[in-house]
């Protein structure tokens, strides 16, 4: 989970990019990291990830992106995938009807998987493909309606809607990290005593944020 | 001087007279070269060579003559030009002179001089400045207008616009800042349109492909449209031919119809991809356009090939197939007009995938589906379909094959339909005759089926001879005609009669036959109910020729041409058989229902004291069974099968009755006992005539009777009574009046004949008398089969 480090960042969140092989979660990636998109398709091998540091409403969060294999061999080292990710992003491809009727299957990963509490964000990538198009965006949005998630359509090779992605789900993230800071606050001071008067290290507080909070 | 030479030469050799010979000869300018040629050849030169020493002497004296005259006029030369040397010195001097002063007067003069230069200079500069920037302006003009011809999505003017400008910076432009600006500017302008281009034909992509359903659609329509009409068409030729009437109507109907065709035309806007590849054409690049074009519409079908399996393939196949129709009327129209940016082998390769895709596609489909209605629609669509390509020159014998294939999946599912239907209807059926109060009633469920025994409309209320099943049966029979003629139609088959005619066949004897046996042989049925089964197969006989000849029509082929070369329905016959089945279950059940009565004859007493002229008890429960059975075969059969279950129970009855005597229950019976049989047999013979003339059977044929059926019981009686039994023996007699009579068992039968020793001592005198001759000739005839045997 999210925790403080004093000098470069304020939080430092895990993200997950999860979605069938082929839908351009690499590319999403390096796009957003490295302001990159690479035409040759290579397929992921087993992990890779890459940070990248924004301002979250006037906080510096460090987002550590780790960008998953979609292809079902490497499926064997799921589990760590999922260690510690406060966030997801599914994505499939506009162009492959296929890669949107898995979605279910990926949400049932993450949900078997995954903190339940993680905020995950649906994408339908390529959408500069619009000549290809297989699913439409009403379809997307319905979907992501049914299941209670965000959902953008992006585009790696475009630019398009990628820093809103990330931006969108790492705002959620904040928020719920804040109000679980905030419950755990209460609390402390909850168990002061009357009439002693004690410091309270907020530092100490965000710290302990994984202990004993009620989800949102 | 020549003249003067000339002369002393004349008189100087006047003497020599030969020498002088090619002196004179050099003199007059004359060639001399034979003549030295002439020398050598000779070998003697000596002579020319002594003359031509002869000839320099003479002209070295001339020489130094000439030297000697002129001295005099050298010396004078050379004293003029010493003359002139001394004037020229002098004007030399003068000409210093005046320069100095010129010089000294002029300075002020030079000085303005090169001003004027100077001027002249700039001006010069500033003329070629002026007209270089006319040509930067000119091109910055055109660079303008290049720019608000990009910015207004006029590309070709911008290319046409930027060649200009291209031209003009080769060629006019020294400025060497603006041309090389210009340079790489144009290639990222000329970049720019071709994005901006392909940025137009995906967009156009978008909106083909959405539109392509629509256009399939109404592609697909129209083939619709065109079928019914030729339906109609087919069907007023059909009845042309079938009365003979002059086919001119039909060519005018034709003519008409080929005429309605031709107008109907598809609208969709190719505009965005001629300008497209107009302006990759003057870009260069046609090439790479026409690969990017073709790999995008390729990937635009590959994903209009993917079905998705969130809705059922029942529903979906109609947007599916339009969508590829669509697609391939537009490739085609693009094919046609674009000059070149399809070739008919990418088409081609397109379709070729499609097919696969397409046919793939539908055997995995149909191999899931279990209702034929659905294969049907399936089918229906796809023909449609693959009618509406083949316009377009497309290939679809694959898909054709498909269908056909799946052919046989459909008529077992049909038939299986059918079949249930059958069920249904057997099942509901009360097995009574059809009551039919009105006329419309009789032409539904009578004449549409050709059911009809006369050709003259019956009074109403009407009965006829069936049951509900069969008109039931009937109408399933012929959707089930209807429902393999279209599934059969316009598929691979042209004339697909034969295959009909066989499915029907198998229709009406794998199903309707053998359900009728079913139910024949199912022991569940009573006796009159198998009377209205055979009547109602009668009756299904008789609509075969009914089916063939629909099934014919519904084919296409004129009726009048069915009779002869089709011949009938296999069925025809099967049913014929499963009637004989009937009729075989029905007697089995009558001779089933008469055993009951029949072994009534354990309780007869078979040593009675008297004689009973009321008969025993089983014949009159007999009777009344035959009366129960004969009633109702009068009302639902024909005579033919009247006569055939009467003729049957009653041999039956006849049978029974000699059984008796044989069964091994009686061990013994006396005279009186067979004269009560007799009476029984008089009463069940007299019954039988009865129901016979009233059932109307005398006026078939007066040959046979019911009373016949009974002759071996009655022959058997009569054996026993006679006068004379030992004329049994006898085989004039015997073929006369025994001849049922089998001789075994008539010897098992007597030796249980015993008359009673009481009888002889009370009767008269007269009565003994008759009785022990009567006694004797039995105890002969005993003795004789014994002997015989």
């Amino acid at each position: 989970m999210a925790h403080r480090v004093d000098h470069e960042y304020d939080y430092l969140f895990k993200i997950v990019l999860i979605g069938d092989s082929g839908v351009g979660k690499s590319n999403i990636l390096s796009r957003f990291t490295r302001n990159e998109f690479c035409l040759e398709s290579k397929s992921t091998i087993g992990v890779e990830f890459a940070t990248r540091t924004l301002q979250v409403e006037g906080k510096t969060v460090k987002a550590q992106i780790w960008d998953t294999a979609g292809q079902e061999r490497y499926r064997a080292i799921t589990s760590a995938y999922y260690r510690g990710a406060v966030g997801a992003l599914l994505v499939y491809d506009i162009t492959k009807r296929q890669t949107f009727d898995n979605v279910q299957r990926w949400l049932r990963e993450l949900r078997d998987h995954a903190d339940s509490n993680i905020v995950i964000m649906m994408a339908g990538n390529k959408s500069d493909l619009s000549h290809l198009r297989a699913v439409s965006e009403d379809d997307g949005q319905a979907l992501a309606e049914r299941e209670g998630l965000s959902f953008l359509e992006t585009s790696a090779l475009e630019a398009t809607n990628i820093e809103k992605a990330f931006q969108t789900i790492l705002t959620e993230i904040y928020h719920i990290v804040s109000k679980k800071a905030l419950a755990a606050q209460e609390a402390a001071v909850g168990t002061i005593l009357p009439g002693q008067g004690t410091t309270i290290n907020v530092g100490d507080a965000s710290g302990n944020t994984k202990r004993g909070c009620c989800s949102a | 001087m020549d003249i003067k030479t000339m002369r002393r030469g004349v008189m100087e050799n006047s003497d020599g007279g030969e020498d002088m010979v090619l002196a004179n000869l050099i003199a007059n300018g004359d060639d001399v070269g034979p003549l030295v040629r002439l020398a050598f050849e000779r070998g003697r030169p000596e002579g020319l060579l002594h003359q031509l020493i002869y000839v320099v002497k003479q002209k070295e004296a001339e020489i130094e003559e000439m030297c000697k005259t002129h001295y005099e006029e050298f010396i004078l030369a050379v004293d003029e030009l010493r003359g002139v040397l001394l004037d020229a010195e002098e004007l030399k001097s003068e000409l210093q002179s005046d320069n100095f002063k010129l010089q000294q007067v002029g300075s002020a003069l030079l000085a303005k001089l090169e001003e004027l230069l100077e001027s002249y200079s700039v001006r010069k500069n500033m003329t070629e400045a002026i007209e270089m920037s006319k040509n930067c302006i000119q091109v910055l003009e055109l660079c303008v207008k290049c720019n608000s011809h990009i910015s207004e999505g006029q590309f070709y003017s911008a290319l046409k616009t930027l060649d200009l400008v291209e031209k003009s910076c080769t060629q006019n432009i020294p400025a060497k800042a603006i041309k090389m600006l210009i340079e790489s500017r144009i290639p990222v302008i000329k970049l720019h349109i071709e994005k901006k281009v392909c940025s137009e034909v995906n967009e156009w992509m978008v909106e083909i492909r959405s539109s392509a359903k629509n256009i399939g659609e109404t592609a697909i329509g129209h083939a619709v449209t065109v079928r019914q009409r030729d339906k109609e068409m087919l069907e007023q030729q059909r009845k042309a031919e079938e009365q003979s009437i002059s086919g001119l109507g039909d060519l005018a109907y034709t003519l008409e119809a080929e005429e309605l065709e031709e107008d109907s035309v598809l609208q969709f806007d190719l505009t965005p991809l001629y300008r497209a590849c107009h302006i990759h054409d003057c870009l260069g690049i046609q090439e790479k356009f026409r690969e990017y074009y073709y790999t995008n519409r390729l990937l635009q079908l590959n994903s209009d090939l993917e079905i998705t399996s969130a809705q059922p393939f029942v529903e979906s196949y109609q947007t599916f197939f339009a969508q590829i129709a669509g697609f391939f009327i537009v490739e085609d129209r693009v094919l046609r007009t674009t000059g070149g940016l399809l070739v008919a082998d990418q088409v081609e390769t397109m379709w070729e995938t499609a097919v696969a895709k397409m046919s793939s596609l539908l055997e995995e489909q149909f191999s899931c589906m279990e209702s034929a209605p659905h294969l049907l629609l399936v089918k229906d669509y796809v023909t449609l379909f693959g009618s509406t390509l083949r316009q377009y020159g497309h290939e679809i014998g694959t898909l054709l094959d498909v269908l056909n294939s799946s052919c046989d999946k459909y008529r077992l599912l049909f038939l299986e339909e059918c079949q249930q239907q059958i069920l249904d209807v057997f099942g509901n059926d009360p097995y009574d005759q059809m009551e039919i109060k009105k006329q419309s009633d009789y032409e539904n469920i009578v004449l549409s089926f050709n059911l009809q025994t006369s050709d003259i409309m019956p009074a109403f209320p009407y009965t006829a001879p069936f049951s509900s099943m069969v008109p039931n049966a009937c109408r399933i029979v012929r959707s089930f005609i209807k429902g393999s003629v279209d599934y059969l139609s316009y598929g691979i088959h042209v004339n697909f009669f034969d295959v009909v005619r066989k499915y029907l066949d198998k229709f009406l004897i794998d199903v309707l036959n053998v359900m009728l046996l079913e139910k024949i042989n199912s022991g569940n049925v009573t006796v009159p109910q198998l009377m209205q089964i055979a009547a109602n197969i009668a009756v299904l006989e008789r609509a075969c020729d009914f089916y063939l000849r629909h099934a014919a029509q519904l084919c296409g082929i004129p009726v009048r041409s069915v009779g002869r070369p089709l011949g009938t329905l296999t069925a025809k016959v099967i049913l014929k058989t499963s009637r004989e089945a009937a009729f075989i279950a029905l007697q089995s059940l009558v001779n089933t229902k008469i055993d009951e009565f029949m072994t009534l004859t354990e309780s007869v007493n078979w040593t009675p004291e008297e004689t009973n002229e009321n008969g025993n008890d089983y014949i009159h429960e007999v009777i009344i069974y035959l009366d129960s059975i004969l009633s109702p075969a009068q009302q639902i059969l024909p005579l033919d099968a009247v006569y055939r279950v009467g003729s049957g129970a009653f041999e039956h009855i006849s049978n029974s009755i000699v059984a008796a005597f044989s069964s091994d229950n009686v061990k013994r019976f006396n005279a009186n006992a067979v004269i009560n049989v007799d009476y029984d047999l008089q009463i069940i013979e007299n019954f039988a005539e009865e129901r016979f003339y009233s059932a109307g059977l005398g006026e078939i044929d007066d040959e046979v009777s019911f009373k016949i059926c009974l002759v071996e019981a009655r022959q058997l009686v009569n054996l026993l009574l006679s006068s004379h039994p030992e004329n049994f023996l006898n085989p004039d007699i015997w073929e006369k009046n025994y001849y049922t009579l089998e001789i075994k068992k008539v010897a098992a039968i007597l030796d249980k004949f015993k008359d009673s020793p009481d009888g002889i001592f009370g009767s008269l005198a007269n009565k003994n008398a008759k009785q022990s001759a009567r006694k004797k000739s039995m105890d002969v005839l005993k003795k004789r089969l014994k002997d015989f045997n």
